[in-house]
């Protein structure tokens, strides 16, 4: 089955679009290239949220990010949610519909998290099969995110970045590089970030997330979202950047949300990153 | 161990079941991670929905009656927008020393759902002039919700929204409380309660005759009907009317 794919590869920056900016995206005046929501807040019934998302994308292109599919279970996925995701896509025209490498729930309760996956032969035809479907269903190729995690299982076929890797030549999806996942996880399990980059299939990635994160119990770090980009993130994003090339970046911000202008500084700073790499590749 | 397995095992861990999956794992040390996130995405919810009631009640009250409810309630869905939809009641039956605390959050609940209802077409106004009332029904638009209330929830709304003391809580006798979304924004009024029972007849399939005759036997005239329902059409609260409207509740 052939599926509508993302927009092509291009270097864009874009923030999160977080109620209390709403007006900026309302009336166009963000200086943003794209706009990402999660889909799951826009996956209602009716009223006021589709009335904003329609507004927003008549002035920005508009990428659908969710965090509810559950690639990741061993109960395959819920029909009724992929329904209503189609039915969202359908109607906004997003740049790309992504979700998480993850999984949120088995047997019938869902834990609202991004839970891991166990990195083995067995959960890779699990969650292949999964996104093909989701793919069918949709009619568009997904981008899939690596997740943070906080524990990793006893035993694994390969390593994560290697599962990305096969699941999206299985799959034919698309990448979501999360930088700042890539840094929490590797401090937390004690992988080597680079590797992790020149493990991943450049050409699959089409969009990069950064974040902050907080040290939590344990010695562990916690993707929080409620922090500026911290320099080690920096310097990871630029050794991402050299190895996948112009490709869209956007910061992801939900918790202590700072005003607008502070967000966009970020955003510039991502930018003198991100142009004189474009420029020397 | 099966990829099955392996999930059961953790989703046990988060809901407090069994923490036999530490076996399995390499490092467990942030297993207590993903069993706080749980619950503190559930409280959150709660928190979000009912945040009038948790300021009447104060912290530490309502967070004790959120943590009971989200112990003997897991979530069963991918999307959060139901879930608490009865955490009303289970006020009510928590602290029946405040059946005012369990109607307050109806209300918000009810407001919340009206938010996102779906989207009613118009009502056809010109069609109006020939429906035979004696048979007609009425269909309600999305999102319209109706009760009867013993404390006086509008006052204390607004007095959340002054942070203004409140001199009575429950109300001489009871009054009747209306939700309904207009221009994207959901709303509510108190009412008559007669005009409360005359919605929740009409929601149930009663004839408009019919619900006219229980509210006559309650005491009220034809006169005052007939206004409740202009103020229906109005505010949008009616969706369509006819023999053959098609429920919408």
């Amino acid at each position: 089955m052939t599926h509508a794919t993302p927009t092509a590869a291009e270097q864009r920056f874009g923030l999160g679009m977080r109620v209390p900016h709403y007006s900026a995206y309302l009336d166009g005046s963000a200086p943003v290239d794209f706009v990402e929501v999660i889909s799951e807040n826009f996956m209602v019934d009716g009223g006021r949220p589709l009335h904003v998302l329609e507004q927003v994308r008549s002035h920005y292109p508009v990428a659908l990010h969710g965090v509810s599919m559950s690639v990741g279970s061993a109960d395959g996925l819920d029909p009724a949610y992929l329904s209503r995701l189609k039915a969202l896509a359908d109607r906004i025209e997003p740049m790309w519909v992504s979700d998480h490498l993850c999984w949120t729930g088995i047997g019938g309760h869902n834990s609202h998290d991004l839970l891991p996956v166990p990195y083995t032969n067995e959960a890779l035809q699990t969650v292949s099969t999964n996104i093909q479907r989701a793919q069918d269903h949709l009619g568009r190729s997904l981008l899939i995110e690596n997740p943070s995690s906080y524990v990793t299982f006893a035993h694994a076929d390969m390593g994560e970045w290697e599962f990305m890797a096969e699941m999206a030549r299985r799959t034919g999806c698309y990448l979501l590089l999360d930088v700042n996942n890539i840094f929490v996880s590797a401090a937390n399990h004690g992988f080597d970030a680079i590797a992790y980059l020149d493990g991943i299939p450049a050409d699959r990635v089409r969009q990069i997330h950064l974040a902050g994160h907080t040290p939590g119990r344990n010695g562990l770090l916690i993707d929080t979202h409620d922090q500026p980009v911290p320099e080690g993130v920096w310097a990871l994003y630029a050794e991402a950047v050299r190895r996948v090339g112009p490709v869209a970046t956007m910061i992801e911000r939900d918790d202590d949300i700072p005003a607008l202008e502070v967000l966009l500084a970020e955003l510039d700073y991502a930018r003198s990153i991100a142009q004189p790499m474009d420029r020397a590749a | 161990m099966t990829l099955m397995r392996l999930q059961h095992g953790l989703a046990d861990y988060i809901h407090g079941r069994s923490s036999a999956i530490a076996a399995d794992l390499a490092d467990p040390r942030g297993l207590a991670v993903y069993h706080h996130a749980y619950r503190a995405t559930l409280r959150a919810c709660l928190r979000d929905t009912y945040a009038r009631t948790a300021k009447w009640l104060g912290d530490e009250a309502f967070d004790a009656a959120a943590d009971v409810y989200v112990a003997a309630n897991p979530s069963h869905s991918w999307t959060l927008d139901a879930y608490g939809a009865d955490f009303p009641d289970h006020l009510g039956q928590a602290r029946p020393d405040d059946p005012e605390a369990a109607e307050l959050a109806w209300l918000e609940g009810a407001m919340r759902r009206a938010f996102s209802a779906a989207d009613a077409a118009p009502l056809d106004h010109a069609a109006l002039a020939a429906v035979d009332w004696e048979r007609a029904t009425l269909a309600f638009a999305p999102g319209v919700a109706v009760r009867r209330i013993a404390g006086d929830v509008p006052g204390i709304w607004h007095s959340l929204e002054v942070d203004r003391a409140l001199a009575q809580l429950m109300l001489a006798a009871p009054l009747g409380l209306v939700v309904w979304r207009a221009d994207l924004e959901p709303r509510f009024r108190s009412c008559d309660p007669r005009e409360a029972g005359a919605i929740m007849a009409l929601m149930a399939g009663a004839t408009f005759a019919s619900a006219c005759a229980e509210a006559a036997a309650e005491g009220a005239d034809p006169q005052q009907v007939g206004a409740w329902l202009g103020s229906w059409l109005a505010d949008g609260l009616v969706c369509a009317v006819g023999p053959a409207a098609q429920g919408a509740h």
